[in-house]
C-alpha cells in the first residue's frame, strides 16, 4: 500500500518551514539594488528550528524522522534558492553517521560546519595537475567550510585545507558563488565507500530541490499570465499560454508523485530504491529545467530582466542537474537497473 | 533547383573570414562577453565598422548609389553568418545594414537618405530600436507613445522598454501615435541627444545585456525627422520586420560551438559513445535544417518575391535549433556551462532571451497559422 498523502506531523513540517522561508528568505532578496543576500545569516535559526539534523536518527542526535520529512523541507529550499551548502550540510550529516563519526555529526548539526557540495573538474587539459591532485568547483564556499565530493561509489568529506589553490570566478549562476580550487584528495576527514543507499538518498534530496524549483517556477509563470495584458486581455486566457502553463503543472506534480515514492521506497531500503531514485532525479530535474524555460517564456521581455525571478530557476536548475549524477547518468542507471515488478 | 556558391561567393566568405580575424583583438572574448547590446561591444564595433567599411564589407549589398557595391541578398547573409559565427562584431551595426538603412532607402526623404545613409555606411553610428513598451510587448499595436504635432515639428511624449543599446546609440528608430485610430502610428527617426530623453538601465540576467527603457518628455523634434508619410507607421514596421525576422543567423555561432564541444569530446574520449554522438549529430542537423529554412527566404528575396510565412518558420527553426545546441552543450559540457566566461555559458546566456527578441515564439508560431496553414484568426 502507498500513503502519498502527507500526515498532519508531516503538513506542520512543511507549512513552519514554508513560513520561515518566506518570511526571512523570499526571492526577492536576488533583486538588483537589494543589500547582497546571505542565507548563512540564518544558519543559527536554522538550526535551531531543527532543520540540520531532521533526517539523523536519534542515536546520532538527531530529531529522528525520515527521508520522506527531509524531502518536504527540501522541496521548500528548492522553492527559495536557498544556498546548496544547506542540503550539502544535510547530507554531509549523514556521510558521517553512516560512517559512525559521531563527534563530527554533532559539530554539523550544531551548525558549527557547514559543507560545500564539490564538483571534480574532468582533467583532460593540459594543465591537469600531478599525482593526488585534482581540480574541482565548489559552490557558496566560505573559509573553513568541509568540502562535499562525490566518489565512485561513494562519497567524502574533505577539510578546507585539501585546498592547495584557489580562485574566484563568476557563475552562470549570478546567486552562487563559485570557487575553482585545486585540492589534495590524500586525507579525507570522512570516507563511505560501496554507499548505494546514501547514494540513493542524495539523488532524492536533490529531486525533491527540483521540484520545489519547478513548482515556483510554475507559480510565477501562472501568476504572471493572471495580471499580464495584451490583445485586450490576460495573456492567461491564451491557449498558447494557458497550455504552456498547464503542461508545467504535470510535469511538477508527476516529478513530485515519484519523488515521494522514491523516498519511501529509499527509507524501507527497498530493492528497487535505485531505480525510483534515479527515476525522480530525472524527472525532476527536467521539469526543473523545462518550467524554468516556460516561465522565462510566459514573462516575454520581463523574463530576462534581473528583477525577475524566472531567470534564476534556469541557471540554478543547473546546479542541481550536476550534484548527484546528471540526466544522462540517471538514465544509465535506469536501463541497469532491474525491473520493479 | 541549383545550390551551389559561385566562385566569387567563396572568395568573398573567404575574404571575410580573414579580415575579421585580422581585425579582432586579442581580447575580443573579454569585449564581446556582454554580447553585441552591452557598451564594451557597441564601442568596440564603431572601430571595426569603419575598418570594414574602409575595404568595402559593411554595405556590400546596398546599390552603389548609396555607397554599396550592388552585391545581392546572398552577399549580405554571407556577411551575417561570418559576422555571427565570430560573435557579431559589428555588434548592434548589423541593424543598421540590415534593415533600418534599407527602410530608410525605401521610405525616405533625399534629405534623409544622404544624411543618415552616409553616416551608417561609415560604421560610427550606432542605433536602437524603439518599439517595444511596458504595455506594448508582443501586442505592439498597443503602444501609447504620442507625438503631437506643434508648429513646426512634432513634441513626443512616452517611454520604451527593452531597448538594447540605448546607452549607447545616436539615433533611434522610433514608432509612435500620430492620432486617436489603432493604425495612426508614425515612425521618427529621432537623435538621442535630443533634450527630454532619459536612459535608464534594465539589469538584465540573461541574454547580451545592455536593455533599457527610454523615457521621451515633451522632446521636441522638427516634422522631417519623420519618416514617411503620417501614419504610414504600419507598412514601415512591417518592411522594416520582414527584413530583420529572418535575421540574425544563429545557427552559425550554434553550429561554430558543437564543433568546438565535438572536438574537446574527441579528445577525452567521450565521443566514442553513441549517445553523445547521437545528440550531437541532431543539434548539428538541427542548425543545418534552420540554415536551409534561411536560405530559402533569401533565395525568395534574391529572386524579389515578397516576403511570406517562409519567413516565420525559418525563425522558428532557427530557435529550436539554438535550444537543442544550448539543451547539447548543457549535458556534454557542463562544467563550462557553469563557468562565467566559457564561450558555452555566453551562447547559454544568449539563448534564454533568444524566444522573445524580435517577435516571441508564440506569435511566429500564430503568423504561421494564420499566413501558411490559412487558420482563422484568434482576435
Amino acid at each position: 500500500m502507498y500513503v502519498l498523502l502527507k500526515n498532519e506531523e508531516q503538513t506542520h513540517i512543511a507549512d513552519s518551514v514554508q513560513q520561515f522561508l518566506a518570511a526571512e528568505l523570499p526571492l526577492e532578496r536576488w533583486r538588483p539594488n537589494t543589500p547582497a543576500a546571505d542565507d548563512r545569516q540564518h544558519w543559527p535559526q536554522m538550526q535551531a528550528l531543527g532543520w540540520l539534523g531532521l533526517g539523523i536518527d536519534e542515536q546520532h542526535g538527531g530529531v529522528g524522522y525520515g527521508l520522506a520529512e527531509e524531502i518536504l523541507l527540501l522541496r521548500e529550499c528548492g522553492r527559495y534558492l536557498l544556498t546548496p551548502t544547506f542540503m550539502a550540510t544535510l547530507m554531509a550529516a549523514h556521510i558521517a553517521a553512516a560512517a559512525d563519526q559521531r563527534r563530527l555529526v554533532e559539530s554539523l548539526l550544531a551548525g558549527e560546519h557547514c559543507a560545500a557540495p564539490t564538483l571534480l573538474l574532468p582533467s583532460a587539459n593540459d594543465r591537469e595537475p600531478a599525482g593526488n591532485d585534482a581540480n574541482a568547483y565548489v559552490f557558496d564556499y566560505r573559509a573553513g567550510d568541509l568540502l562535499l565530493l562525490e566518489e565512485a561509489g561513494g562519497f567524502a568529506l574533505y577539510r578546507s585545507d585539501a585546498i592547495k589553490q584557489s580562485e574566484q570566478r563568476p557563475c552562470l549562476d549570478d546567486s552562487l558563488a563559485l570557487t575553482q580550487v585545486t585540492l589534495a584528495l590524500t586525507d579525507p576527514l570522512c570516507r563511505v565507500s560501496e554507499a548505494e543507499s546514501l547514494q540513493c538518498r542524495w539523488r532524492v534530496m536533490l529531486a525533491a530541490l527540483n521540484c520545489g524549483l519547478a513548482e515556483a517556477a510554475r507559480d510565477h509563470a501562472v501568476a504572471y499570465a493572471k495580471v499580464r495584458e495584451q490583445f485586450g486581455s490576460a495573456i492567461g486566457k491564451f491557449q498558447a499560454v494557458k497550455h504552456k502553463c498547464s503542461d508545467m503543472a504535470v510535469r511538477a506534480e508527476l516529478a513530485w508523485a515519484q519523488t515521494m515514492e522514491a523516498a519511501l521506497d529509499c527509507q524501507h531500503q527497498q530493492a528497487n530504491a535505485v531505480l525510483k531514485s534515479a527515476s525522480a532525479k530525472w524527472l525532476a530535474t527536467d521539469a526543473a529545467h523545462r518550467n524554468a524555460a516556460d516561465c522565462v517564456q510566459v514573462h516575454g521581455g520581463m523574463g530576462f530582466q534581473a528583477e525577475c525571478n524566472a531567470q534564476l530557476f534556469v541557471k540554478r536548475a543547473h546546479l542541481y542537474d550536476q550534484l548527484g549524477g546528471t540526466m544522462a547518468q540517471q538514465l544509465h542507471h535506469l536501463l541497469q537497473a532491474d525491473s520493479p515488478l | 533547383m541549383d545550390f551551389r556558391w559561385t566562385e566569387e561567393q567563396r572568395t568573398f566568405r573567404h575574404t571575410l573570414r580573414q579580415t575579421i580575424q585580422a581585425l579582432l583583438p586579442h581580447n575580443w572574448d573579454v569585449i564581446s562577453r556582454g554580447g553585441p547590446g552591452a557598451t564594451e561591444q557597441l564601442e568596440f564595433s564603431r572601430d571595426f565598422c569603419a575598418a570594414i567599411s574602409e575595404r568595402g564589407l559593411l554595405v556590400p549589398h546596398w546599390p552603389a548609389q548609396y555607397g554599396g557595391a550592388d552585391m545581392g541578398p546572398w552577399e549580405q547573409f554571407i556577411l551575417g553568418e561570418e559576422m555571427s559565427a565570430a560573435g557579431e562584431p559589428r555588434a548592434l551595426q548589423y541593424m543598421n545594414v540590415n534593415y533600418i538603412g534599407p527602410t530608410i532607402m525605401a521610405f525616405g526623404s533625399e534629405a534623409q537618405k544622404h544624411y543618415h545613409l552616409d553616416k551608417i555606411r561609415r560604421g560610427r553610428t550606432v542605433w536602437c530600436q524603439g518599439f517595444s513598451e511596458p504595455d506594448a510587448g508582443s501586442d505592439l499595436a498597443a503602444l501609447r507613445t504620442r507625438a503631437e504635432k506643434t508648429g513646426s515639428g512634432y513634441r513626443i511624449n512616452g517611454n520604451k522598454v527593452w531597448t538594447s543599446g540605448a546607452q549607447c546609440a545616436d539615433f533611434c528608430l522610433l514608432l509612435a501615435r500620430t492620432g486617436s485610430g489603432k493604425s495612426a502610428i508614425s515612425v521618427f527617426l529621432v537623435a538621442m541627444d535630443s533634450p527630454g530623453i532619459e536612459v535608464r538601465d534594465i539589469p538584465a540576467a540573461v541574454g547580451g545585456g545592455g536593455f533599457h527603457e527610454v523615457f521621451f518628455t515633451d522632446v521636441e523634434v522638427p516634422a522631417e525627422v519623420r519618416l514617411g508619410g503620417e501614419d504610414q507607421g504600419w507598412d514601415i514596421v512591417r518592411y522594416a520586420l520582414q527584413h530583420e525576422r529572418v535575421g540574425v543567423p544563429h545557427y552559425a555561432k550554434s553550429g561554430e560551438v558543437i564543433d568546438k564541444v565535438v572536438a574537446e569530446l574527441k579528445r577525452s574520449g567521450e565521443f566514442d559513445n553513441p549517445l553523445v554522438r547521437v545528440r550531437a549529430a541532431r543539434a548539428k542537423a538541427a542548425c543545418e535544417a534552420a540554415r536551409m529554412l534561411v536560405y530559402r527566404v533569401i533565395s525568395q528575396r534574391a529572386q524579389g518575391i515578397p516576403p511570406t510565412a517562409d519567413t516565420n518558420l525559418a525563425r522558428l527553426a532557427t530557435i529550436k535549433a539554438q535550444r537543442m545546441t544550448v539543451d547539447f552543450l548543457a549535458e556534454l559540457a557542463p562544467k563550462q556551462l557553469l563557468s562565467g566566461g566559457s564561450e558555452v555559458e555566453a551562447l547559454y546566456r544568449y539563448a534564454i532571451a533568444i524566444p522573445m527578441a524580435s517577435g516571441a515564439t508564440e506569435v511566429q508560431l500564430d503568423l504561421v497559422a494564420r499566413n501558411f496553414l490559412d487558420l482563422p484568426r484568434a482576435h
